[in-house]
This record gives C-alpha cells, structure tokens and sequence, in this order.
C-alpha cells in the first residue's frame, strides 16, 4: 500500500472534521434558520392543492369523507409548513434527506414523492402524511444514538405514507361511528376498535419499515436502541450527574439543604397498559419484530452510511436548538439542564450561558411576588393584581427521575432571593466573559433589579469579606477590652454573624465576596439601588417613593389610547365554522378568502386613521422569498413563547434577542394581530380578537376580544378593526 | 325655535348629547353624523290617508344622527305626513252632504335616542331600540284653506336593524309603534284654542296614524 501526499490530506481532513465541528461550538451558536429556495409546497395555495388532490378520488367509495379529509389535511399541512416551525434547506434537513436518499436508493419513484423537513419542536416524535411529507422533530433528533435509528424512524413513516394510513384510519372511524353493531351502549367499544386499528396500523409500518430496511445497507442490530430512545424520550438527552458547583465559586456556596442527596432510580416499564392509545406499548413493539431482527449478513451492514461525524453534528445542533426549544416551551428546568449537559462540551459558549440565565431569571420572577404596580410605558396594560393564572411553577421534583432531579428539587427550595443571588453570579460572570454581548448586559441589570425591587437586598446586604476573614478577626476580638462595653444591638449582631460563618445559613451574604471587588458590579449594583431606593439608602441621595395617584374609575370597556405611528400586521387568522347536525365543519374555502379580506379592511383602516403599517407575512410567497418565510418564522417562534406567559408581562422573551433585527427593518417594535373565528349554527356567533404587542419589551400593549350574536359581514369586521386600531393610533390626552 | 317647550327640548337633546358623547367613539370608520331619508308606512286600515285616498299611511323623514357613544346615537328629524278627518258637521251642512273630508297636513320634529343592542358591536352597525318624542304641528284645512292649527305630541319606539354598505350608505329597516297621549296629557297644548273642538278628531286620526309603521330608512355617513 503506497500512501500520497493526497491521501495524507484526506486522511487529515478527516481527523479534522470532528475538531471543526467542536470548535463551531466552542464560543457561541446561533439558532439555525431555512436557506435556498423554497419548494413548491410553500407556494401553492392549500386551496389550489385540494382542488387537484379532490380529484383523484372522484370516482372512489367513501367519496365525500375523503374529500374533507384531504381539504383539511392540505389546510393543516400548508399552517404547518408556513407556521414557522419547519425548516427549509438548514444543515438538519439536508442531512436526513441524505439518510432517506440512502434508504430509497433502489427506489427511486418512492423517494420521489416523499419530502422531509426537520421541524423546531422538542418534542421526541416524526409524522407522516398521506401526502408525502414527513417531519422530523429536532428533539428527536437530539435522542437518536446513531443514523441506523435515523433510518428506521424513517421508513416506520414511508410506510405510513405508502399505506396510505392516515386517510385510512378517518375513513374506518367514519365506518365505526355509523356501525350499527355498536349501538347498544358501546361508545366505549367504538373508542377502542379506534385504537386496535391505529395500533394495527403501527405494527405494520414497524413491520415493513424494517423489510425497507434490510433491504438498505443499514445495521439492523442497531435497531434495537431504537424503542429505547421511544420508551426513555420524557428523560434530558444524556445522563449527567448535576452538581451544585455548576453555580459556585469560593465564596458562594450552595448548602447541602439544597442539594437533594439521592435521586430517584429510572423506572423500566414498557409494559403499560396501551389499551387507549394510538401507538402498542413498547413491550409488544420490540416483541414483534424483535425475531426478524436477525440477518445474515449484519456484518457487512452499517450503522453509519451517510457519514458518522455529519450525524454527530446533527444531533449537536438538534441538541443546541433543544435549549432554546425548552425555553420558547416555558420548561426552564429542563433548558437550564440541557445547557448544563451541554456546557460539559463547550464551558465557554455564550449562547448555552444566555440560556441557563434566561432560564433562571423566568423562574425568578415567578418566585417573587410582585404588588402593586408594575412599571409600564404609558398606555400599557397594567397588571397590578396576582398574576397565578399565568404563573410558572417548578413541576414536582419527586415526580422526576434520574440525574436532573437534583437541579428540580434544588431551583424548587432556593427561595426568592437565593436564587436571585444564584443567578446574578453566574450572569454577571458570562458578562465578564463576553461584556459586548447585549442580552447578558441587560439581565445583569435585570437580575440586579429583582435583587433590590422583589428580595429588598441592597448593596450592605452582602458581606465584603469572607467568612475565613471574619473568623480571624472573631478570633483577635475575642477578648474585648474590660472598660469597653458593648451594646445590646451589636451584641446580637455579632452573635449572628458567629451563627452564619460557622454554620452554611444565609448563603447569600457571602455570595459577591468576590463580585464586590469589581468595579462594575459595585457601580451598577449601587445605581440600580439608588434607582429604585425602596428602602432608605445611607446617602441623601434616598426618594421617597411617591404616593401612588389616584386613578380616574375608567368607564366599562373604556380602553386606552396609545398613539402609536407605526404597526407591522402579521397575517391574520380567520375561521368559518358552520354547525350542522351537533356537528362542526371548517369551511376551509371560505376562510382562506376571509382572510384575505380582513388583511385588505386593517389596511383601509390604517389609511383612514393614518397609520403607518408594514406586513410581515407569507401571503403570495414565491421561491426567493427566504428572508421573508425566515421573518414570519421568528415572529412566529416569538409569539408562541410570548402566548405561554399569559398575561405575564414580567418574563423575558427570550426570542427578542433576535427579533431585534426585524424591528429595525420594520420600523416599528408593535406587532399587531387581528383574528375572526365565526360560528354559524341557528344563529351566527362571531369573536373577535385584536393583540397589539412589543417585540422589544414582550409586553401585551392591548388585548380585545369581543363577541357578539351577528353575522360577520364587511361593514361588522371594518368597525372592529377600526375601533381596535383607532385606540392604537389615537394619542392620549396630554 | 319660538315655543318655551321647545326651547325645552333643545336642551333636553343637548344634555342628553353631554351624557353620552364620550371619548373614544370609533363612528363608522371614524365617521359618526349621517344624513338621510326614511319613510315610514303602512296600509291604511283605520281612517283616510292622504287626503281621503285609499293607500297607504306615509310619513318622509330627513333624518340627522349622531354617534354620540359606542352603542348609541343621539337622532333628530323632520317628518312630513298628509292625512285627514271626516267631518259631519257645519262644513258637511254647508256643502250638504253628509260628510266632507277636511285635510290634515303635519310637519313634525323628533328628538331621541337610539340604543343598538348588546349583539352589535358598535353603532351605527346592528339591531337597536329608538326612542323618540316627537312634537307635531298639524294644520286642519278644507279646500285649501287652513281652518285651525294644532299642536301634539307623540312617543315613539322604533325596533330595527342597520347595516352598512360601500362603507358610506346606512341601511335601515324596521317597525315603529307609535303613541299620541289622550285626555289631559293629549290637551297639553292650547286647550283653550280656536277650533277646539276637532282637536279630538284630529289627535285620534293622528293617533291611529302612527300607531303602527314600517320603517326604512336610507343615510349617508358623512363626518
């Protein structure tokens, strides 16, 4: 065997690979977005795409369920593929496209029709439809232990589609709710024969998914980790033991109280009861196909094909995107462990850092009881009262299992402050790290705001010296002097300070040892106290806060107005039901056309009360419009997170930090969103709603809803927009 | 407006302006004063209608309404209506014959409220309740030339519905009920007047004029 100079390099390059994709991570990550071109399906209307599709089964049996069937299975498809959530052209979706290339190599026509777009959803989970799309979760992604299961994951959904299963399990639910053999008392039974027949469906694509894959040079050995990645999906990505020292230093640490001692073993049960679900339990899955997992020829079968390291990378970015998918999805605890996990890789990456402390700040804030006013921009809404409707609680540790229950039962019992300290530390130190990084900079001040504002701790709160330090002076002072008498206060003073330094209380007070001897810190702890001065400072730079006025009784549906310039509208939803029967069916057709409609009547209202607008929407896309299918996407991704905190107007939006651009561009921070859902049964029910919302700040500048027993007809829908949009332009009187 | 009753009623509509024209009224596309016609009919069952001809009982309104609050509109008009009274006795002597027919010609101003319901979403859009007063200057006349003049008053409820269409023209339609009070209310005005003694005729072909009416409308949102 001769080796070349060209063969070295290969050789080289390869063993650099993994070095590259470590060193993509090491610093920072940016969240991945579509590129290219976008394939038809974005362009077609859902309208366009069923009147093809309704033709094919003109001359087939169940005719008309089909038909709604495929209407609204083209309709759900087509919010799905604008939504927001999926992917076009990203390194993910290239990737398992390449996987599925490889699976289909020998079947050319089938590969043809099938197209695979990964989506930015945590959840561990891929679906098929009928029509040939198949999606692939990034949490998935995130669990998967090599490509081998990638492939069998899916050719479990090619089979789905070639089967044709989705359409053919409506039709036999539309056969079981009209079987007279069910009548007597058997809602029950019908609700179950839906489920033998989905499980039967399961079986078989498990089934010949597997012949499609001995047929591919995949491994099938390795298909044996596959139903472990479905049975153990609720558990975090890798097994890592948390540690306390994660948030310590020398001076901060963490008393053992918080640190739960044992964590509860991961319970094996792949034999639940699967009687009403859609999926046989694991059990029963591995059992049926486990004695055609053996071939002949497994040696020569392999679990990486495409390419071990581009799977490696994958699964790396479906693992960075999952920390901020946990945090868009308000699990916090799971984002700070992900990131944890994940920052044993990358100790330095920015981006993992900005989610532990996002995370940590979203939990505090639902710790802290806020009364009172909360600080508003005029004309915002206000929400002065409890805010437990839309309050985030910490789910019970004990009902969690393996190595992140530590962080649960830990983040569960730090009370209000100690978290609050907890998480200045660790901010203000990847502040340090990186002090250009804006996102940092500002939930320092954050953070130190909730330290001062919701925990009422001040600058003299914190202990300048160590607790070794305040030992040896003890030690020196412990005789005083015979003719010096102390006082009673500082008697008791310093009986407690003997109590903390020899003891693990108060944690807290020892925390910024280390943080006060930094310039930065003492001067934006210092300005942020004297700021907000809810407690008399030493200095005579102390405000009194002010008596709260008097407001004016506002009349009944009296709202304010908040003379706004400039809205972007995002495209608006419009829904027409007709209920017939004790039955509701979508008129698919009809709202497509209302939507437009409403679109065109928020523009002729903006005119007439000289508003300016710009559009973030999908509306008419063509190939080229990446940036724009990118836009609707962030705003998307923002809105969902926004919609989880309610009417909590205090937690970060965490996708803000991104949406910074579209601001600029736009030219304005309000977005506005506007939404019809009518219902006509014997009479016509309409509810409108009308949101107005900043994407800097995440506060819900206006919510409306309306409704009302009439017909949504032009001139109803052009006097809600206009009253809604009225009370955004209007300036209030001075 | 030369009547101290009217001078009255002008600042009756005025207050009740000042009650309900707040803030923060959307108007129609932000127009809220409409001007338009409506007629209100029926067939005439009960008595004459215009002059003695058979048909129906009309009465043409100009109309001005304003959108004073979200649910409401403050209304005024001016309304036209032709009818008359049988008489038997000295103008029937005088022609001899047993019963001539005298005409009775009304101008009539109105003054109300129109409250749109809890289903419409704002006005000028939806069904609504009216409620009107309405002062009526009617004038006796035989052959052209007026006998005596009168003075009532009536109280009107109109139930209907609007609508809006091309964004500028108000749709009406509706039932209206209307009530002439009798006995010392009915004889508010000029109870010592020349000609007093048709008054009761005159009242009750009034009465029986407005009792019941069908009510369309059509305006023009201007301001």
């Amino acid at each position: 065997m001769t080796f070349t100079i060209s063969t070295f390099r290969i050789a080289f390059a390869l063993l650099l690979l993994p070095c590259i994709a470590q060193a993509q991570f090491d610093k920072n990550y940016t969240p991945i977005s579509s590129s290219g071109t976008l394939p038809e399906e974005f362009i077609k209307t859902a309208r366009a795409i069923s009147e093809e599709d309704v033709r094919t089964v003109a001359n087939e049996s169940d005719r008309r369920a089909k038909e709604q069937f495929i209407i609204a299975n083209n309709y759900f498809l087509r919010d799905l593929l604008l939504g927001g959530d999926v992917l076009v052209n990203d390194p993910l979706s290239l990737y398992v496209n390449k996987v599925a290339d490889e699976l289909l190599k020998n079947q050319p026509a089938i590969r043809q029709k099938i197209h695979i777009y990964v989506t930015k959803s945590s959840d561990v989970n891929a679906y098929a439809f009928d029509k040939g799309f198949i999606f692939v979760n990034v949490g998935l992604l995130a669990q998967l232990e090599n490509e081998a299961q990638l492939a069998f994951v899916l050719s479990h959904e090619i089979t789905h589609i070639l089967k044709k299963h989705s359409i053919t399990q409506y039709i036999e639910e539309i056969h079981l709710s009209t079987d007279n053999t069910y009548d007597v008392g058997s809602e029950e039974n019908r609700v179950l024969a839906k489920y033998r027949f989905s499980k039967e469906q399961e079986s078989e694509a498990d089934q010949q998914g597997l012949v499609m894959m001995k047929e591919s040079g995949y491994s099938i050995k390795a298909l044996n980790g596959a139903f472990d990645v479905m049975q153990y999906s609720y558990l975090p990505f890798e097994i890592l033991e948390f540690k306390k020292s994660f948030f310590e230093d020398n001076n901060l640490i963490i008393p053992d109280t918080l640190n739960l001692k044992k964590t509860s073993d991961i319970k094996s049960n792949d034999d639940y009861d699967d009687t009403k679900s859609s999926h046989p339990n694991i059990r029963k899955r591995k059992g049926a196909i486990e004695p055609d997992l053996t071939v002949s020829d497994e040696s020569s079968r392999k679990k990486y094909i495409v390419s071990e390291d581009e799977f490696k990378k994958t699964r790396e970015i479906a693992r960075m995107e999952l920390c901020r998918s946990y945090l868009i999805n308000r699990d916090y605890v799971n984002a700070v462990y992900a990131a944890y996990i994940q920052l044993k890789k990358y100790p330095d990456n920015v981006y993992l850092k900005k989610v532990v402390g996002q995370a940590l700040y979203n939990i505090l804030v639902n710790k802290s009881t806020h009364k009172g006013a909360v600080e508003t921009s005029s004309g915002a809404y206000t929400f002065d009262d409890d805010l437990s409707s839309n309050k985030y609680s910490i789910p019970d540790y004990e009902k969690i299992e393996g190595a992140s229950q530590r962080l649960y039962y830990m983040l569960d019992k730090m009370t209000s402050a100690e978290l609050n300290t907890v998480a200045l530390s660790y901010v203000f130190k990847a502040h340090k790290q990186s002090p250009n990084d804006k996102v940092l900079s500002n939930l320092t001040d954050s953070l130190f705001a909730e330290l001062v504002n919701s925990n009422s701790l001040f600058p003299g709160d914190f202990s300048k010296k160590t607790k070794a330090e305040l030992k040896a002076k003890d030690t020196v002072k412990a005789q005083p002097e015979p003719e010096q008498e102390e006082s009673k206060y500082s008697q008791i003073k310093k009986q407690q300070q003997q109590t903390e330094v020899a003891t693990e209380e108060n944690f807290v007070k020892y925390a910024f040892v280390d943080l006060l001897k930094d310039e930065e810190f003492v001067t934006r702890f210092s300005k942020m106290a004297k700021g907000l001065s809810h407690k008399p400072l030493a200095d005579d730079t102390y405000v009194p806060p002010s008596k709260k006025k008097k407001s004016k009784k506002k009349k009944k549906g009296d709202q304010p107005l908040l003379g706004i310039d400039k809205v972007a509208f995002i495209s608006p939803f419009y829904m027409k039901v007709r209920a017939k029967h004790g039955k509701e069916y979508v008129l698919y057709y009809e709202s497509e056309e209302k939507q437009k409609f409403l679109s065109e009547i928020q523009e002729k209202c903006a005119d007439r009360l000289h508003l300016q607008y710009a559009h973030i929407s999908v509306k008419d896309l063509e190939n080229g419009d990446i940036k724009r299918y990118n836009d609707n996407a962030l705003i998307n991704e923002w809105l969902s997170e926004r919609f989880r905190h309610g009417d909590n107007n205090d937690e970060i939006v965490t996708t803000s930090e991104y949406t910074q651009r579209l601001v600029e561009e736009l030219g304005t921070k309000y977005i506005a969103w506007t939404g019809v859902y009518n219902k006509k049964g014997k009479a016509s029910r309409n509810t409108y709603f009308f949101m107005l919302m900043d994407i800097e700040t995440g506060k819900l500048m206006k919510f409306e809803t309306r409704y009302g027993r009439i017909k949504d007809t032009k001139d109803v829908i052009t006097s809600l927009v206009y009253n809604s949009l009225m009370h955004v332009s209007k300036k209030p009187k001075s | 407006m030369s009547s101290p009753l009217l001078k009255r009623l002008g600042a009756g509509l005025i207050l009740l302006l000042s009650f309900h024209a707040v803030a923060q009224v959307p108007g129609y596309m932000g127009r809220r004063l409409t001007l338009g016609y409506s007629l209100n009919c029926f067939p005439s069952l009960l008595g004459p209608a215009t002059y003695g001809s058979s048909g129906l009982n009309a009465t043409h309104g100009f109309n001005l309404e304003y959108i004073a609050g979200k649910k409401t509109n403050v209304c005024a008009s001016f309304q036209l209506l032709k009818t008359g009274v049988y008489e038997t006795g000295g103008y029937a002597l005088e022609n001899g014959e047993a019963e001539v027919l005298l005409q009775l010609p009304s101008k009539n101003i109105t003054a109300g409220l129109k409250f749109f319901s809890k289903s419409a979403q704002f006005s000028p859009i939806g069904k609504y309740n009216k409620f009107e007063l309405m002062v009526m200057f009617s004038d006796l006349a035989y052959k052209g030339k007026t006998l005596y003049s009168y003075k009532d008053f009536a109280l009107l409820f109109t139930m209907g519905r609007q609508r809006v269409v091309f964004n500028r023209l108000v749709l009406d339609g509706g039932l209206q009920f209307g009530f002439l009070p009798a006995g010392y209310l009915g004889g508010l005005f000029n109870s010592v007047e020349p000609g007093y003694e048709y008054h009761y005729a005159v009242r009750e072909r009034l009465f029986r004029h407005q009792l019941f009416n069908l009510h369309l409308g059509v305006s023009f949102l201007t301001l």
